[in-house]
């Protein structure tokens, strides 16, 4: 069986630790693409908002992987989610080096992300 | 009846041969950005007689760096409230250049990703039976309208902005 691969999906924890029922909307704003264009170390500003209705996230296949964020508060972090569970649910993906690119999103898709994203923070 | 004014951008809730793959039905990611929220509120105006339209959407305009139209959506009051949707007035989270229109501002309030969602779905099917925009030229005559009336201080737009409404002074 091959190595799980996973994407590093850069997270405001404090957003994300809430009960089921007062999780905000914010968090969908929290929801941020890796630019490597503006990537000079690991650290914050190399990611900016989605747009474009594509997600991109640094891929590693270290399971306990924990990005680095240079300068930001202590509540940025990061988590991991198996590059299967967009598999699994068809997600349109791109895999170049070390980056996936989550492509052609609906809203439907973003809110599943969400709710994927959340069971793992509360797993932490 | 009242309803509250949200400006979107039409480009990410249609689908447009930009999104070629957006089955009917679906909205794109987009479209949950272009409704982001700010402490699980979402920022809306609230239209009656006492303030017309045109003098939200001038203030709207007026902060941006240029001339653009407007894209907006109405929602009606009450159905917002059928739907299970909560509004406050927040007058100070207003920001606009125009203080009248300010303190006609409303959140909608106690947002979830799920029930903004629904709210996206809400606007989506009452901006596809009622699409609303005002082209640049509606935008500036109101723009002009609320500087010529004292409701803005022209000196407050940018200059970019200032020089394409000369056109309609």
């Amino acid at each position: 069986m091959p190595e799980p691969v996973f994407a590093v999906i850069p997270l405001t924890l404090e957003l994300w630790s809430t009960g089921e029922e007062d999780l905000s909307a914010d968090c969908l704003n929290d929801l941020h693409s890796f630019n490597r264009e503006l990537q000079k170390k690991i650290g914050i500003a190399g990611f900016k908002p989605y747009q474009n209705n594509t997600l991109q996230f640094p891929i590693t296949d270290d399971a306990d992987f924990k990005m680095k964020f240079a300068g930001a508060s202590y509540s940025v972090g990061s988590v991991l989610v198996d590059v299967d569970f967009f598999r699994r649910h068809e997600y349109r993906l791109k895999i170049d080096r070390d980056i996936i690119e989550v492509q052609q999103l609906t809203a439907e898709k973003l809110l599943k992300i969400v709710s994927e994203i959340r069971q793992i923070v509360r797993k932490l | 009846m009242p309803s509250v004014l949200r400006a979107i951008t039409y480009s990410k809730w249609w689908k447009n041969p930009g999104v070629p793959w957006l089955l009917p039905g679906e909205l794109q990611a987009d479209a949950l950005r272009d409704i982001r929220t700010t402490s699980s509120a979402l920022s809306v105006y609230l239209i009656t007689e006492k303030i017309p339209f045109g003098r939200v959407i001038a203030a709207l305009a007026a902060k941006k760096d240029s001339l653009s139209r407007v894209d907006y959506v109405l929602l009606e009051l009450d159905f917002l409230k059928s739907q299970g949707f909560a509004l406050c007035s927040t007058p100070d989270h207003g920001k606009t250049f125009d203080n009248d229109v300010n303190k006609i501002h409303y959140d909608i309030v106690n947002l979830s990703p799920l029930k903004l969602y629904q709210l996206a779905q809400c606007i989506s099917r009452r901006a596809a039976a009622h699409r609303r925009l005002c082209n640049n030229d509606e935008v500036a005559k109101f723009i002009v309208a609320s500087i010529n009336s004292g409701c803005i201080d022209e000196n407050m737009l940018k200059d970019r902005l200032v020089r394409k409404l000369r056109n309609f002074r």
